[in-house]
């Protein structure tokens, strides 16, 4: 069942001199999570807005639960749309108490069944020994949950969640990552939730939509999405990446790196853009199976040295990557080592049958 | 709907005065164009001008020196600065008028000190243009100092510091970086300094400058010329949008944008031997002409005269002046915050044009405000009187104008700026996005409006009230005109008393005024500084 469908959903706001978004169209299945990613200003909030009703459409329809709740004529009020949202800064109540706060939107139902709800959404998020609590003396991850609870006591038929984890240091968030995908999951509730990197899509979302310029540009599992991206701005928003071109020659890839067997998704084509993640790129001392390449620059990151490689050979072009190693290998520039690609290590960047994609921009 | 009802209802005197440019021009009207008016027009643009420049020097040079500059009573004069703004400028006048009088306190201890004067009189005139300048840059140059203030301690401060690191001296920051930084401030600052006195009709009455608004009140009860009024006013108007205009032009062209407001005090610069003098005297001179010489001469008079002023009469003048003012307050805070609350739900782009059209109330002399307000009431009056007519076969008379509703009505359409600007900046700044939390939980717009606005709103909503509140107090342009027959508050029994040369009798309502504007202008100081008008 549809829980959730927008048709060329377009937003100008007044006084920009391009849409907000254009034309997204998009269903969301009962039950499903969908994550929706892209760089800033690619619309990511403003299609959640205009789902929760805080935002007018310029043109488009939003169906909820098989209820039109806006369209060119008509638009429902927030208050009636039964969606909840999630907001990116929380946007607790700082005058109310934690359970005051949770039990907010409960205000059509009688005392006792709200005090049970409460408790019931409380214990949910894990958070039934602080609900005399005000907002400010409470942790940051504590006031996420709060607000997650809050959108979800009265069992909204979407929730929303607006960048959940921007407002987060990076120890707490892994954590608090996988109780909120727990939560989501055992709630069922169908969701939309805005994510920043590759790591909350792949850990939250059944399905993720990525926004470009106000467009909807490709949708799938993260997992088709991560295999094949669409084009290079899909590939570099899953973590960095080396983009580069390799030539389909008689079922293999030619690549700067050496050779690699062709994917299937390369076949068919003469040639093709690559997306190689740093890690998967191995380097070996000179006896090593690969391509010779110099060390131009090495640089610590935690956990992990940065390389940034050369290749050159008169076989398979030149190009200039980045590898990510275990610290352990001491290298420095002027070294020069063998380099491949970790078998499986490659994505063909654009979609099948689009044809050539344009040169990479580095 | 009715957020957009209201607004308009606040406009419609503004409208009135505005249509009266093309009503025909009667006789009056050409007489007084081809003789007074170009000296209202000089007189008027003169003093604005004189007032307002002296008001910049005096108001930023003292906020450098607050913001930037450790001396001593450094943290005294912070607040002391503000002060004068609770003096109403009529008041001033006549204070300084009298105390340099023949038989004031200033000539007396000259003529105590040097026997050998003892049989001269000197006679100072307390009037005329550069007088006027001086009183008016002497109480109005706070809302140039409190811009200011803001815009060294927030907007620039980064930049100050790195003048600093830099190697620049205070004065080099000052005029290197600090004045071209603030130049938006010092323009919103001055610009309600002109707009104080293009609204002014006490002060200038009594010292004898002829400036529009006298001109207004001569046209029309001098010469008994409504319409010749009607069209003075729409040329202060046209005068005033022009000011504000201005204002906004330099607004949108200026480049900076604040940085982090952080409450971090900013490393001032140490002053020492002269220079810490210097300050010293810089700060307090503004302070003791502005503030402490005149209350303590109103607090000499008032100690004189109580005895026979302060009657039963007198407290329930004073009585009548509270009920007034809170009441106008009250009323013109929950239209602002109707106003304010339907400009954010925001579903009507018209209602937020209304809104920001609404609030220029504030720039409108309240001489033009009196006038426009009569016309319709009038009007309505009549109508309703004709109907009353109708049906009971009595004639009714007045049945608001010339009452305390079309008084207060007339507050309201001044005064909304002043209540509206805070509760605006307190929904920006305590709902930010929780009044649409509240919306996407289910809650309508109005029950959101009570569990949630305000709740969070109470603070500013009690500044806005108290500021209404002091203002109304004083308000005595507006009240002269609109008042019902033998209706008095403090300020026009203030302002009655000074003119019939009773100055030391006027001290006592004149003390109560400026002892109500002392807190309410420290704690607005305090608590949103920026968002005054």
């Amino acid at each position: 069942m549809t829980a959730l469908e927008l048709r060329g959903l377009t937003k100008r706001y007044p006084g920009a001199d391009r849409d907000a978004l254009r034309g997204v169209s998009l269903r969301v299945e009962a039950g499903e999570i969908v994550g929706l990613v892209g760089g800033s200003g690619a619309g990511k909030s403003t299609l959640l807005r205009l789902i929760a009703g805080l935002e007018t459409p310029s043109a488009g329809t939003i169906i909820i639960g098989g209820r039109v709740v806006c369209d060119g004529t008509r638009s429902v009020p927030p208050e009636r749309r039964g969606v909840g949202l999630v907001f990116q800064d929380y946007a607790l109540f700082p005058h109310l108490t934690v359970e005051a706060n949770v039990g907010f939107g409960l205000h059509r139902m009688p005392r006792g069944r709200r005090r049970d709800r409460v408790r019931e959404v409380l214990e949910l998020v894990g958070l039934t020994d602080l609900a005399g609590r005000y907002p400010h003396q409470l942790s940051g991850g504590q006031q996420q949950r709060v607000a997650l609870a809050r959108a979800l006591a009265p069992e909204p038929s979407v929730l929303l969640l607006d960048e959940p984890f921007s407002n987060l240091d990076a120890l707490l968030k892994p954590a608090l990552r996988d109780e909120i995908a727990s939560i989501l999951r055992s709630a069922g509730t169908t969701t939309l939730v805005v994510v920043h990197d590759q790591e909350d899509v792949v850990s939250l979302a059944d399905r993720v939509a990525i926004l470009r310029d106000g467009g909807l540009w490709q949708v799938g599992a993260p997992r088709e999405v991560f295999a094949a991206p669409r084009d290079d701005y899909v590939a570099r928003l899953f973590g960095s990446t080396n983009l580069v071109r390799a030539v389909v020659e008689n079922g293999t890839l030619r690549t700067p790196l050496g050779p690699v067997a062709t994917p299937p998704a390369a076949v068919g084509r003469d040639t093709v853009t690559l997306s190689i993640r740093p890690f998967d790129i191995l380097i070996g001392a000179s006896g090593d199976p690969g391509v010779p390449a110099t060390v131009r620059r090495v640089a610590f990151r935690a956990g992990f040295d940065e390389v940034e490689l050369v290749t050159g050979t008169p076989d398979y072009g030149s190009a200039t990557v980045t590898a990510r190693v275990p610290p352990g290998l001491r290298l420095t520039p002027g070294d020069v080592v063998r380099i491949r690609i970790r078998p499986g290590g490659v994505q063909v960047v654009g979609l099948p049958g689009a044809g050539d994609p344009p040169a990479p921009t580095s | 709907m009715s957020a957009a009802l209201i607004t308009l209802a606040l406009w419609v005197p503004i409208l009135m005065v505005a249509r009266g440019v093309l009503a025909p021009a009667g006789e009056t009207w050409a007489h007084l164009a081809r003789t007074v008016l170009p000296g209202y027009v000089a007189t008027s643009v003169l003093l604005a001008l004189g007032a307002c420049a002296l008001a910049i020097v005096v108001g930023a040079g003292t906020a450098w020196l607050v913001a930037a500059c450790a001396f001593p009573g450094r943290r005294f004069f912070e607040w002391a600065l503000v002060l004068p703004l609770s003096v109403p400028a009529y008041v001033a006048a006549y204070t300084y008028a009298g105390m340099l009088d023949v038989a004031g306190p200033v000539q007396l201890a000259i003529r105590s000190l040097f026997p050998s004067l003892a049989d001269r009189f000197l006679h100072v005139q307390v009037a005329g243009l550069g007088v006027a300048i001086l009183i008016f840059a002497g109480v109005l140059y706070p809302y140039v100092y409190v811009a200011a203030r803001m815009s060294f301690l927030r907007q620039s401060r980064t930049a100050l510091e790195a003048s600093r690191v830099l190697g620049r001296s205070a004065a080099g920051t000052f005029f290197r970086v600090a004045l071209p930084l603030a130049r938006p401030a010092l323009v919103a600052g001055a610009s309600l300094v002109v707009l104080e006195v293009l609204n002014d009709y006490g002060a200038v009455k009594y010292l004898g400058v002829t400036t529009f608004t006298t001109g207004i009140f001569r046209a029309w009860f001098g010469l008994g010329d409504l319409n010749a009024a009607i069209r003075l006013a729409a040329f202060l108007l046209l005068i005033v949008f022009a000011v504000l205009t201005l204002e906004r032009m330099q607004r949108d062209r200026r480049s900076v944008s604040p940085s982090a407001e952080t409450e971090r005090p900013l490393e001032p610069y140490r002053l020492r031997g002269w220079a810490a003098a210097g300050a010293v005297a810089a700060c307090a001179v503004p302070v003791l002409f502005g503030f402490l010489i005149p209350v303590a001469q109103l607090g000499y008079w008032a100690a004189l005269t109580a005895g026979r002023v302060v009657n039963a009469e007198f407290l329930l003048l004073l009585a009548r002046s509270f009920a007034l003012a809170l009441g106008a307050a009250l009323l013109t805070v929950v239209l602002a915050l109707v106003i304010a609350y339907a400009a954010r739900l925001g579903r009507s782009a018209f209602v937020r044009g209304l809104a920001r059209v609404a609030v220029l109330g504030y720039a409108v002399p309240g001489a033009v405000i009196a006038v426009g307000v009569l016309v319709p009431l009038g009007a309505l009056d009549r109508a309703l009187g004709s109907a009353v007519q109708a049906i009971t076969g009595v004639a009714p008379g007045l049945l608001i104008g010339g009452t305390v509703l079309a008084l207060i009505y007339a507050y309201a359409v001044r005064y909304l700026a002043v209540a509206y600007l805070p509760v605006e900046a307190g929904f920006e700044r305590e709902c930010r996005g929780l009044d649409e939390a509240s919306r996407c939980l289910g809650v309508p717009p109005l029950a959101t409006l009570r569990r949630v606005g305000l709740p969070l709103l109470r603070g500013a909503l009690a500044g806005a009230l108290i500021l209404v509140f002091v203002d109304v107090l004083k308000e005595l342009p507006l009240t002269l005109v609109l008042r019902p027959f033998d209706f008095d508050t403090l300020a026009t029994h203030a302002y009655q008393l000074a003119s019939d040369e009773r100055v030391a009798e006027s001290a006592n309502a004149a003390l109560v005024l400026i002892a109500a504007g002392v807190p309410a202008i420290i704690g607005a100081n305090r608590l949103f500084g920026r968002s005054r008008p």
